[in-house]
């Protein structure tokens, strides 16, 4: 047995729930300013969804299920994520970030509440169970569920990082995180590019969700609250804004909550995280990769 | 000549202030006409009405024959009304040539038009050929106008809006490009120019238009108003006397 092997996978298995849902506070941050605090929320619906699939599917051989769990999950929560943008952030696009932030906490409140007045407060056993083979890596035993979801989130973030740099889309995206006047004035059709990236964050988030949901097995809906804070910490220790940033930002987080927990005691799991979200805002608010005036998106 | 753009009785407001009042303006089918005017007289406030980034609270703006009051601005750079705003506002982390691709986004599907702009845009301006593949705000201040200029033409402009090309430009910087604007219109673009630099503006416009606190004063061929004292004595003699 390779006790810190075993570690370094389950640091690399939460390093990849936050960054997923870490990305897409970065790039609505960078886009229109706006901490978009009910993103943890959209992880838990991302679980939800992903447990209702799952439930209605519980004949279908398990890969059959899973898939259909994760597309069908994080598709529900990308057009989750269109719809609030719309509803709710933009006809706030040219008021005070203010009020934008008080009404993403206002959006997180209707989806907690939401999901627990319509399923209840009670946490929900995923219906299904991972298969616990694996294999053993320099003597650490790693099970090939991990793999998969360290794979997937990898794989998810290459594929956002292609978009971003190579599409004329993702171009625009960049662009509006310079000058959205500007941009507008190139015919781009800017609230449309603002609710891709809204979709494409939501789509990241409802993703981690049905991952983390069916790995640790148990969801409720007030899952994505610590979750969602932690994921801004690794945006914030990152660099707001910045998508490397963001990325960097929740494996390294979770590598020192993981060791710091082993180190210290499973209690002290959270307050890594807070300790180091004070100490980033004090010492080097921009972050690790985050520079003032240069590139957001 | 034929108008492309007609204007009639534009007036833009920003809540109380009134920035433009009840102004008439057009311009021809491949016509370059210049607008001129003290800070504040409002020549970049009708340009922001034309290129709808700010609805007009009064007045009509046709363009080509239709009706364009209060479009957005998406709407009208697909019709043609390419706005090339004052300060570049380049999109500094971009490489030059990213920016020209989003110049382009109205036209994307069409890439004939964009392999054949982008080797006109390279033609006008060699230098941004030689630096394709640098962030945009690498390039010196002249280089940069360059680029939001050959950023509109990507747009396929019928009408390029032109907020004060010069600004902050050395005079042999300047010179080029005024010498790649006539070489613009030599392709059929009108341009409508807001310029603090009259003199020059005024011997590339075919004709000209002073604003003054929102208002009309004069309108006339650039010859007539070149010599006009009025224009003289407020834009062209205290020019002469900076230099």
């Amino acid at each position: 047995m390779n006790v810190w092997g075993e570690q370094l996978m389950n640091a690399l298995v939460i390093g990849s729930f936050y960054s997923l849902i870490a990305l897409g506070y970065s790039m609505v941050y960078g886009i229109i300013q706006l901490l978009n605090f009910a993103h943890g929320d959209v992880y838990m619906v991302g679980a939800f969804v992903g447990y209702g699939v799952l439930s209605a599917m519980s004949g279908a051989p398990l890969f059959v299920g899973l898939g259909a769990a994760f597309l069908f999950a994080s598709l529900a929560t990308g057009l989750l994520g269109l719809g609030v943008e719309r509803i709710a952030y933009r006809p706030l696009l040219q008021s005070s970030r203010l009020v934008m932030l008080i009404t993403a906490i206002g959006v997180s409140l209707v989806l907690e509440n939401g999901v627990m007045l319509a399923l209840g407060p009670s946490f929900r056993v995923m219906p299904v169970e991972l298969p616990r083979s694996g294999l053993s890596l320099f003597g650490a035993d790693v099970t090939y569920a991990q793999l998969a979801i360290i794979a997937t989130s990898v794989g998810l973030m290459l594929l956002l990082d292609a978009f971003v740099r190579r599409t004329l889309y993702g171009k625009a995206m960049r662009a509006i995180a310079v000058n959205p006047t500007a941009t507008a004035l190139m015919g781009i059709p800017v609230h449309r590019v603002i609710a891709l990236t809204f979709f494409i964050g939501s789509f990241l988030a409802g993703s981690a969700g049905v991952l983390a949901g069916v790995y640790y097995g148990k969801i409720n809906f007030m899952m994505g609250f610590i979750v969602g804070l932690k994921a801004f910490t690794a945006s914030v220790l990152g660099g707001i804004g910045s998508l490397p940033g963001a990325m960097l930002g929740g494996y390294l987080l979770g590598f020192l909550e993981t060791f710091g927990a082993a180190a210290l005691g499973g209690e002290w799991k959270d307050v890594f995280a807070f300790v180091i979200l004070i100490l980033i805002l004090t010492l080097k608010p921009t972050g690790l990769l985050g520079r003032t005036g240069t590139e957001r998106v | 000549m034929t108008a492309l753009l007609r204007v009639e009785s534009l007036t833009v407001a920003y809540g109380p202030v009134t920035a433009v009042r009840a102004l008439d303006l057009a311009v021809g089918d491949g016509e370059i006409v210049a607008l001129l005017g003290a800070n504040g007289a409002g020549k970049t406030s009708t340009l922001r009405a034309l290129s709808g980034l700010v609805r007009p609270v009064g007045g009509r703006i046709r363009f080509a024959g239709e009706d364009v009051t209060g479009l957005p601005p998406d709407a009208l750079v697909g019709r043609g009304i390419v706005h090339v705003p004052e300060g570049r506002q380049v999109f500094g982390p971009l490489s030059v040539l990213e920016n020209l691709e989003l110049g382009g986004f109205t036209q994307r599907k069409d890439r004939a038009f964009l392999r054949e702009t982008l080797a006109f845009v390279f033609e006008l301006f060699p230098r941004l050929k030689e630096r394709l593949h640098q962030p945009a705000g690498t390039l010196s201040g002249g280089e940069q106008q360059m680029l939001a200029i050959a950023r509109g033409l990507m747009s396929r402009p019928r009408l390029l809006l032109l907020d004060e090309p010069s600004m902050g430009l050395a005079p042999i910087v300047v010179q080029d490009i005024f010498r790649t604007l006539r070489a613009i219109n030599g392709r059929g673009t009108a341009i409508l120019i807001v310029e603090q630099n009259a003199k020059a503006a005024l011997a590339l416009a075919h004709r000209a238009v002073v604003l003054e606190l929102g208002e009309k004063v004069l309108e006339g061929p650039s010859e007539a108003l070149a010599s006009d004292p009025r224009v003289v004595d407020a834009y062209l003699a205290q020019a002469e006397g900076r230099r």
